[in-house]
């Protein structure tokens, strides 16, 4: 028991070794720390009775961004905590995307899955606001209307990345992928994302790694550690030959805050580190929970030597 | 308040000084002489505090202060004065008094061993008598004989098992004071500040008890000379020095070893005390075969210095330091931290009556960290809190019944919250540099311990209180949502801000009986400064910040009320206590603070009220083979603030509903003691999820209300055995062997509680408890010559 939960922790440790948001060093440094008391702590499954949740809530993941893909908006509904099912998808809503005279209609793909996409045509531009509304076929939590907002700000294409292993780190050693880019003199805020062989490995709201651009701001990032590939986990072992590819996208404040929150709360909390757990908060109306984000996105690539 | 209030009261304050002077000294036919002196330890020349005077005669008397001093003033004629201190012979002087006399006064331990008590009053009845209430002593011997953590004997985590006083998290020695934060206990080590008094992320406390002479925990009738923290007051004072023969402690444990010397300089009038101790943990980290440990650092040491002079009978001079580090190193990030005081005293008597000490003390709390230099992305950070301070604090024995104390304190904070930068050659950081502030709090005080007959004990005080915000600083504006509007700087030695108070203490104790007693009091207390602390057992790097425009001191009233009873010719102490708090302006923090490296910090920051209120029962036996004590606590301490849980009351979370402690003694032979403790309370309050969203692939939880859930309750039962080597005459190395065994029947307390996507079904969410230590057995052998 002991052993996995030590690694399980180092690799958040090694998750955010070199980045620069506060949080992030903190966590960092007291790293050491924190290993001590791995040494001593154990851990146990306990049965815990939980209430109910008082009512069920509507829960919007979906963004808008440069890519000139398809984008997507997912609709579900909360359950009680202890649920252990799939979420119950919301579906038949109308969903729409707007930004001045422009909007477009989602289209739920497969029926019943609660997932609206727009057409392949449809992408996000810089500068611009957008809004997302939804109307539901029936209420949710009193409501059957949400809309949230949020903008996409211009980003500095990459100029390149690099792969740096480093041995020591984890049991087979950890890949860092550094970052070559030029940060405006603005407040900027980043979310980094790696794929390997064009699939995402950081495919979950915990491994991707968002920050804010305090203590570099207007300097370039001359091999900034972004992202850490752990050699001992099958997904994201790399062979000479494979591609890696790092997506940086520039989101807004809120998003960032929204991520950060919702990797507190669902990261190891002990008495030392953590304040008291609190609900996240996202940028949709009427007591939705979740984010529609809008971001612009930059990508380069390596192949591993 | 206004200066020019201010200025008004300490005008009446002298006045009223030189009022009592007048009543004192002015009358001839009442004209008294006065016997004053010291009171010391004959084997070791230590000063003995709180040691007893009575005069049979006179059916009075006094104790000794802090530096052994004591007066007493009557009228001409003959006395019997016997001095007693528990664990020493009484000594009885007859003596003439037909002039001022000074009596020194040397006790001898009585029998090492039988005679030992776990707690020791001052005097036999002290519980009953004394005008204090809320107060819990401890000597460094009798914290040694409780069962202890790894072996190592601690003064805070002995202090916990007393009633109204619960260890923030398991293992922590961070404490609780009747529901209040950590933060709201002011800690001193010879009269400075501890601003951080854990070691190792708070599993040992800062204090080696070889170095220690006394500890006092007031836990609400704190004395006026002291303020600047709502819940207690825990005075910690080193040990002076043997100035007999030089001699040395010392201990070999498990985690870590300590020496102490202590002896003579030059003759009987100075002497001397050095500690250290050094933990070696780190030591044993290859054996746990850990990689990720590989290379790793982790220790801390303590070392204490004090050196003291009698100039001449009526003036002495002290020098004490600490200085303690702890060291973190890894391959990617290094860490040291710690405090350092130094403080200078000058005890000075002004006439036989008027006994004065004046203090002047720097107290250092840093830390750095950051991770190996040279590479683009190094970096370091620091941040680091210095106090400048002087006291003057003198003690008028008017007569014996009337002790009457005032004096004057004022201390220069400096607050260098942080500093980040890049250590690189071509590193790509800017510098990130938290602004400095600064901050003067004074205050002045005058209190009267005043006896009316036999039976009615009154104490009164007055305390005025200042805090000033000094420049440079940069001052943030916020609106009502705490964004910030604008800010405004202040150039440097601007008083830009400032706050006072009067700060009100009273008690009364009316004797019942000869072995029982009501004792009620009374504080309002004000806080200043407090820590920017989120989780409930805060790590080192939680920082200090002041009062300033955007954050208005703390205020508490606290009023309590008490029933004494002594069983058994004072044999067996019995006692039940009631408080109610109530505090205002209340720091906590919004959801997801920020705390460190934050410009902004006070936009952090909610406000509100608090209050908590309890009984207190301990029943302790003071004297015989069995010494210790059985406790229980009722309590409830609650908050309420308006951006948090849609302003309603929520649990504190220093809330712990029940609490109970038997900590028991047994000296089974001359050579063998038993030591076992028992202690249950309540679980935590905690926040606990009650419905789920799945969000970018993860189970995201959606909370109860703040605080509506507990962790499962807390018990653990410890033993010792300590056995000491045969005594023979003319032995000079005594040895004894201490073995301990902590958590006996290895209970898991929880020491969090997660909840956990199950890696196979990621639907699936378990709760899972992290537990820290399971049975614990130590072995440590302690020896003085």
């Amino acid at each position: 028991m002991l052993r996995r939960l030590t690694s399980s922790r180092s690799y958040q440790v090694f998750h955010t070794t070199s980045t620069f948001n506060q949080l992030q060093i903190m966590k960092n440094s007291i790293i050491v720390m924190v290993l001590t008391i791995t040494v001593m702590s154990c851990t146990e499954r306990i049965d815990i009775k939980l209430d109910s949740q008082k009512y069920a809530r509507l829960v919007v993941e979906g963004a808008i961004t440069t890519d000139t893909t398809a984008q997507m908006i997912k609709l579900s509904k909360t359950a009680d905590y202890f649920d252990n099912n799939p979420p119950e998808a919301v579906s038949g809503a109308a969903v729409y995307i707007s930004s001045d005279a422009e909007e477009y209609q989602l289209t739920e793909m497969p029926e019943g899955s609660g997932t609206y996409f727009t057409g392949p045509g449809v992408y996000g531009k810089v500068g611009k606001t957008y809004e997302t509304r939804i109307v539901l076929k029936d209420k949710i939590a009193g409501y059957d209307e949400y809309t949230a907002t949020s903008s996409i700000y211009p980003i500095n294409p990459l100029d390149s990345i690099g792969l740096d292993f480093k041995p020591d780190w984890g049991d087979e050693g950890f890949w860092e992928v550094k970052c070559y880019v030029l940060d405006p003199p603005t407040v900027d805020y980043y979310m980094f994302q790696v794929y390997r062989n064009n699939v995402l490995v950081s495919d979950s709201i915990d491994k991707v790694f968002v920050t804010d651009d305090a203590l570099y701001n207007g300097n370039y990032t001359n091999g900034i550690g972004v992202a850490y590939l752990d050699q001992a986990r099958e997904d994201q072992k790399l062979l000479p030959g494979d591609k890696v590819t790092l997506k940086v996208s520039r989101i807004t404040k809120e998003y960032t805050e929204f991520v950060m929150e919702v990797q507190t709360e669902i990261s190891f909390q002990s008495p030392l580190f953590s304040g008291p757990p609190a609900n996240v908060k996202g940028n949709i109306d009427n007591g939705g929970f979740g984010f529609f984000a809008a971001y612009s996105s930059t990508y380069a690539s390596v192949y591993v030597k | 308040m206004t200066s020019k209030n201010a200025r008004n009261l300490f005008i009446f304050l002298i006045l009223l000084i030189s009022g009592l002077s007048v009543v004192g000294e002015g009358d001839p036919e009442l004209r008294k002489n006065t016997i004053s002196g010291h009171i010391k330890d004959a084997h070791s020349g230590e000063m003995l505090i709180g040691a007893t005077v009575y005069v049979k005669e006179a059916l009075t008397g006094t104790s000794s202060n802090l530096y052994g001093f004591y007066s007493l003033s009557l009228i001409p004629g003959s006395y019997t004065l016997t001095f007693s201190y528990i664990g020493f012979r009484p000594e009885v002087h007859t003596i003439k008094l037909d002039k001022d006399i000074n009596l020194e006064i040397e006790l001898t331990k009585t029998e090492e061993v039988l005679q030992e008590v776990i707690i020791t009053g001052e005097r036999q009845d002290k519980n009953v008598k004394s005008a204090e209430m809320s107060v819990v002593k401890m000597e460094s011997k009798t914290i040694k004989q409780i069962p202890a953590l790894f072996g190592e004997t601690d003064v805070i985590r002995a202090l916990q098992l007393l009633p109204g006083v619960q260890a923030v998290a398991e293992g922590s020695t961070g404490f609780s004071v009747r529901g209040g934060s950590p933060d709201q206990n002011l800690v001193l080590l010879d009269e400075a500040t501890v601003y951080n008094a854990g070691h190792m992320l708070g599993f040992f406390s800062v204090f080696n008890n070889d170095a220690v002479k006394d500890v006092t925990l007031f836990k609400g009738d704190i004395p006026a000379a002291y303020g600047g923290r709502l819940a207690s007051l825990l005075d910690v004072r080193m040990k002076e020095g043997n100035t007999k023969k030089l001699s040395g402690t010392g201990g070999i444990g498990l985690i870590s070893s300590r020496l102490t010397l202590e002896g003579p300089l030059v003759n009987e009038k100075t002497s001397f005390i050095v500690s250290g101790r050094r933990t070696y943990a780190d030591l044993f980290i290859p054996l746990f075969g850990n990689a990720d440990l590989k290379g790793s650092k982790l220790y801390f040491y303590d070392f204490n210095f004090k050196v003291n002079h009698a100039i001449n009978e009526n003036n002495r001079v002290f020098i004490s330091a600490y200085l303690g580090k702890d060291v973190f190193k890894n391959e990617f990030a290094l860490m040291g931290l710690g405090n350092s005081t130094i403080t200078a005293r000058w005890n000075h008597l002004f006439s036989q009556k008027l006994f004065s000490n004046f203090t002047f003390l720097k107290s250092t709390y840093q830390y750095e960290l950051g991770t190996p230099e040279g590479e683009a992305n190094s970096f370091t950070w620091k941040s680091r809190l210095d106090d400048y301070a002087a006291k003057a604090d003198f003690t008028f024995y008017l007569n014996p019944e009337n002790t009457i104390r005032f004096g004057a304190s004022s201390t220069y904070h400096t607050f260098d919250p942080g500093k980040a930068k890049g250590t690189g050659e071509e590193t790509f950081f800017n510098e990130y540099i938290l602004p400095k502030n600064y901050a003067i709090e004074s205050g002045i005080y005058m209190s009267n311990e005043q006896k009316i007959g036999s039976l009615i004990t009154l104490k009164y005080g007055l305390r005025f209180s200042m805090f000033q915000n000094v420049g440079p600083a940069t001052v943030y504006h916020f609106d009502s949502n705490y964004e910030t509007v604008d800010s405004t700087i202040y150039s440097k030695g601007n008083f830009y801000n400032s706050y006072a108070g009067i700060e009100p203490r009273v008690g009364i104790t009316y004797q019942l009986t000869e072995y029982s007693s009501i004792k009620a009091n009374y504080s309002h207390t004000i806080q200043y400064l407090q820590l920017a602390q989120n989780s409930t057992a805060g790590t080192p790097l939680d920082i200090w910040f002041p009062a300033s425009p955007n954050v208005k001191p703390q205020l508490s009233d606290q009023g309590a009320i008490g029933y004494f009873r002594n069983f058994l010719n004072n044999k067996i102490e019995a006692s039940v206590e009631g408080y109610y708090k109530y505090m205002q302006n209340s720091i906590d923090f919004k959801d997801h603070a920020q705390l460190l490296l934050n410009k902004k910090l006070e936009g952090e920051l909610r406000f509100g009220e608090s209050w908590s209120y309890g009984v207190e029962f301990m029943v302790r036996l003071t004297r015989g083979p069995i010494t210790g004590w059985v406790s229980y606590t009722l309590s409830k301490a609650e908050r309420k603030v308006k951006e948090i849980n849609n302003g309603n009351p929520y649990p504190a979370p220093y809330d712990k509903p029940n609490d109970v402690s038997i900590v028991m003694n047994y000296d089974l032979s001359k050579r063998l003691t038993v030591g076992v403790n028992w202690v249950y309370s309540s679980g935590s309050p905690v926040t606990f999820p009650t419905g789920r969203a799945v969000w970018g692939n993860k189970v995201v939880p959606i909370y109860s209300d703040r605080n509506q859930y507990r962790m499962p309750d807390y018990h653990r039962l410890d033993f010792s055995m300590t056995l000491r080597g045969k005594e023979k005459p003319g032995k000079k190395f005594y040895g004894e062997w201490n073995l301990s065994v902590y958590n006996a029947y290895a209970r898991k307390n929880a020491w969090a509680i997660n909840f956990v996507q199950d890696s196979e079904d990621p639907y699936k969410t378990y709760a899972e408890k992290t537990y820290l230590f399971s049975i614990i057995p130590s072995i440590s052998y302690n020896f003085h010559f």
